[in-house]
């Protein structure tokens, strides 16, 4: 084939102007033979991003204050608004509150130390003998049932019999071959039922935790998974998110020597500081040296309403609701957790340039997710502690929401296991803009900050070739990484998977025995040539994490941001998954949470959740659509699921239709062949609910089951604690902004009322944030 | 109703007053004549019906800026009697380029051989890199065809990167 250099399409496809799908494949398969058209298209995109980055760090010119006012008058709006400075000032007006924030608000709210956590929901303990006494005993130290030796009596479930609804319909016939292994045998469930039994009916609904108060206590701490599970890892519990902010001081102190422009040329820098962009800014601003209107219309123009052309070509995996299911026909809802946060960032984006978020960017979990909350952490060595909270449902007061919250024991200050940290760079010339590259490097020093002689780093980058830019060198060589790190520069077409090979070959030789051994891969995710088959690339990380070596994606920039390449990508590899847009971003995730990041303390854990048809009419998991699993998956240890880092917290929500609610449902014909299933006894107790979380150690195969069961509540929502209603906030926030057919009441506006009331101390200010993320999220949809 | 919801013009101020008035006084040539171009702008969203043009708010906003801009570079022919060739010249220089001696010595400099070429090429990249308009945004701002818009910035762009490679006094990136 002629190839004519001078053909528009080739500076089309460098901005990423080519519509369509079959011209693309067509210029990326000419790219690929084409060392000489790979290079124009660099060189057409260098040239695109230095014009860029003059044009927009022109003197910035604006309306005079007396137009603004003028155009307020006619807007019939206050002069209030006229706040709304232009995009700098906001910028660095957000920044003064949330650095303010850092400082003042734990002063400001003084919360009720301690006395939610004694509200979480009425549990029992679905273990056997019913003595008040030995359930304290077992609560504090749970009885553990490896996949080995099931203590079960498999007993068949009648619901694995049923053709399962929706996304379980595959697994049907599986089921069926091999009956569900269910641990908690029948005697236990009569047991719990007589203990049920024991509370009073008539108990007043606010003293809701219908149990002794050292049952309490234990509750309070129960969950912990894995009973003898001591890693050697010598872990203990506290410190959290001191060392995070002690550590920040210093590691802004070494950022601002260099302002973040660094790929565009020397000669440039003068001209963005006569802007006003000082490293300050760069290090805590919302944008970076971003140009003023972060591209404004593309938000503007929803992707998923755009007219015709794609103007971007971010790349979102479509999300359907989950929707409310049947707990008679499908009494069990499996799911994986998710530690993801990336969903957080990427709306903040969109908002903050002034556009509401594509729906399917907005994942629930992640958003949920994102904060931090107070739940008790486990006692021992166990790995994670579960909470349970269940109030009604504030955008729907019929309905009961049910808050099911796990929280990994936190790794001390110095006791993080010798890692082997392999960054594997994308450098391709989409990586160039401010926001990618420059950003990916001013993160990496923050984390260079935070390493020791115990840690090694490499750095792998790939672009139209892939290299180990940096071997393997010890943490405690701090001037030799930073120097690595400056030198890095964009340029080249990429050729995503031989980058991920190379770097995996390198965590390989590296390999740190019992350390965390992570590939960390930031990019755009915009792999665009070379071997790029999802299929295969998935299958190489999921075996690599079988062998120990984890991946975690970082995602960058935006206009061709791949979102669902990078979720499926740390999903396979067991690690997290974080959108850093801005400097703060960074330091949440390296910094702060560099433990969470980074340290497993379990692994496949899947939570499963059995209804009570006689009190549960319906119910819905909030988010984690993409996390569902088969209900036979939850007991089968072959099947991967999230992994759960130190200190992490990690939220599930359910929206419970308690019996006796009136709803209008579908509804399916009654079946020919078999009969409805007989409640068991244990159905006649006042239990909604029994959940079940399995795990594994992250060096071991056999899970470990864990169980409690979650009883019925009137808690008004409010009385749920702060967390709580926090977490319930930020879901209508979610479901708000996807326009959930099953938002019932909540609105932007009920959020921002949740938030505000679920704010407590919010030490970081990141709460604070996202109440001023709704604001502009309503100010934008009005 | 008497008014249109336009309380969602704060926001929509915010985000684009700046590039707004770049664009405008790019066309126009002259800061006083922009502003009162986008406060026209502006004053004209208040009129709008937010539902309608939401989806395509940027083009709507260029496009508006656009012909007023145009509309008093005409009157202003009228009045003044200036000729095509001093439009062309007034749209061709930036208001930056002017205003900054050193950059003015830096002959190589993007900018400046950007303000070398033809108006339109000019304009287009500009609403490309400075405004972030897609080509088919562009092609609704400007009346010109998505192909017409595409060839206008490869050209544009491979007579800046010819003339900055031919220049030694530009260090380019790698």
């Amino acid at each position: 084939m002629k190839i004519d250099a001078n053909d528009p399409k080739w500076t089309a496809y460098a901005l990423g102007e080519i519509t369509d799908e079959k011209e693309r494949a067509e210029i990326e398969s000419i790219l690929e033979e084409s060392e000489e058209m790979r290079r124009l298209v660099e060189d057409i995109r260098q040239t695109a991003g230095i014009l860029k980055a003059e044009l927009q760090a022109e003197k910035p010119l604006g309306l005079t204050q007396e137009q603004r006012e003028r155009i307020a008058e006619k807007a019939g709006a206050g002069k209030s608004w006229l706040r709304w400075k232009p995009a700098y000032a906001l910028a660095t007006a957000a920044v003064a509150v949330l650095a303010i924030s850092f400082v003042v608000i734990r002063h400001l709210n003084t919360v009720e130390p301690g006395r939610r956590n004694n509200q979480i929901a009425a549990l029992m303990p679905r273990e056997s003998p019913a003595t008040s006494q030995r359930q304290t005993e077992i609560l504090d130290e749970p009885r553990t049932y490896t996949n080995a030796a099931p203590a079960a009596e498999g007993k068949a479930k009648m619901e694995s019999s049923y053709p399962a609804q929706s996304r379980q319909d595959t697994y049907t016939l599986k089921s069926k071959e091999s009956a569900a292994v269910n641990p908690p045998a029948p005697a236990t469930l009569a047991e719990s039922g007589v203990s049920a039994g024991n509370m009073p009916a008539d108990k007043k609904v606010a003293e809701l935790p219908a149990v002794s108060s050292d049952v309490q206590d234990a509750i309070k701490v129960m969950g912990g998974v894995v009973g003898e599970a001591s890693s050697g890892r010598g872990v203990g519990s506290g410190v959290g998110h001191g060392v995070g902010t002690g550590m920040a001081g210093g590691a802004a102190g070494g950022v601002s020597a260099t302002p973040a422009l660094s790929v565009m040329p020397n000669s440039f820098a003068p001209v963005a500081q006569k802007d006003g962009i000082t490293a300050d800014d760069a290090r805590f601003g919302r944008r970076i040296p971003m140009p003023p209107p972060p591209p404004p219309h593309k938000g503007m123009f929803p992707p998923w309403q755009k007219p015709s052309g794609d103007f971007n070509t971010e790349a979102y995996a479509n999300i359907l609701d989950n929707p409310f299911l049947d707990a008679a026909q499908n009494p069990l809802s499996t799911f994986s957790i998710d530690v993801d946060t990336a969903s957080y960032s990427n709306v903040r984006r969109f908002l903050d340039g002034g556009a509401l978020p594509p729906k399917d960017a907005v994942r629930i979990e992640e958003l949920i997710n994102y904060f931090d909350y107070d739940y008790k952490g486990p006692k021992n060595e166990r790995p994670f502690a579960a909470n349970f909270e269940i109030t009604e449902a504030p955008w729907k007061p019929d309905h009961r929401l049910l808050r099911i919250g796990l929280k990994a024991r936190e790794i001390p200050q110095g006791k993080r296991p010798d890692s082997n940290l392999v960054f594997l760079l994308d450098v391709s010339g989409s990586m160039a803009d401010e926001n990618k590259l420059p950003l990916v490097k001013e993160s990496m020093k923050l984390l260079v900050d935070q390493l020791t002689e115990a840690d090694r780093v490499s750095i792998v980058v790939y672009a139209s070739d892939t290299s180990v830019f940096l071997p393997s060198t010890s943490g405690d060589q701090k001037e030799k990484l930073r120097h690595a790190i400056e030198r890095l520069h964009a340029g080249g077409s990429t050729n995503g998977a031989s980058g991920i090979q190379l770097a995996y070959k390198t965590a390989k030789e590296n390999f740190i025995p019992g350390g965390i051994n992570r590939v960390i891969l930031a990019t755009d995710g915009d792999f665009n040539v070379g071997m790029t088959n999802q299929g295969d690339l998935t299958r190489l990380i999921e075996d690599k994490a079988k062998s120990g070596i984890f991946l975690s994606a970082l995602g960058f920039g935006m206009g061709n941001y791949k979102d669902s390449t990078l979720e499926l990508l740390a999903n396979k590899g067991r690690g997290n998954y974080a959108y850093i847009d801005t400097l703060n971003e960074a330091k949440k995730v390296l910094v702060e949470q560099i433990n969470s990041t980074l340290v497993a303390v379990a692994k496949d854990v899947k939570i499963q959740v059995e209804f009570n048809p006689q009190r549960v009419s319906s119910y819905r998991l909030i988010g984690y659509e993409d996390r569902i699993m088969a209900k036979e998956d939850f007991n089968d240890d072959a099947k991967q699921a999230g992994v759960i880092g130190a200190g992490h917290a990690v939220t599930a929500l359910y929206e419970i239709v308690p019996v006796g609610v009136s709803e209008s449902k579908p509804g399916v014909d009654p079946l020919k062949y078999q009969k409805a299933a007989q409640p068991s006894t244990a159905a006649h107790s006042d239990e909604l609910l029994t959940i079940k979380i399995r795990s594994k150690e992250p060096e071991k195969d056999t899970s470990v089951l864990s169980e409690f069961a979650v009883k019925e509540s009137k808690e008004k929502f409010s009385e749920a604690s702060q967390d709580f209603k926090f977490a319930a906030s930020v879901a209508a926030f979610g479901m708000a902004l996807r326009d959930s057919p099953y938002k019932g009441s909540a609105s932007l506006e009920s959020a921002l009322e949740w938030a505000k009331e679920g704010k407590g101390d919010d030490k970081h200010g990141y709460r604070q944030e996202f109440i001023r993320l709704i604001h502009r999220a309503i100010s934008i949809s009005n | 109703m008497k008014t249109p919801d336009s309380s969602w013009v704060p926001t929509v101020l915010a985000d684009y007053e700046q590039p707004l008035t770049r664009y405008a006084a790019h066309i126009t040539g002259d800061i006083e004549k922009a502003r009162e171009v986008v406060q026209d702008t502006f004053l004209k969203l208040c009129r709008q019906k937010p539902a309608e043009i939401r989806s395509h708010l940027a083009q709507w906003l260029y496009t508006v800026c656009r012909n007023r801009a145009l509309d008093v570079l005409r009157k202003e022919r009228r009045m003044t009697g200036i000729s095509d060739a001093q439009l062309e010249m007034h749209a061709r220089s930036g208001p930056a380029v002017s205003a900054n001696m050193e950059q003015e010595e830096q002959l190589a400099n993007v900018l400046n051989v950007l303000s070398t070429l033809p108006a339109n090429q000019q304009e287009v990249i500009r609403l490309k890199f400075q405004s972030d308009l897609s080509y088919a945004e562009i092609s609704q701002v400007t009346n010109l065809s998505v192909s017409n818009v595409g060839f206008l910035i490869h050209t544009g762009l491979k007579t800046i990167r010819e003339r900055v490679r031919t220049q030694p006094a530009i260090r380019r990136v790698k």
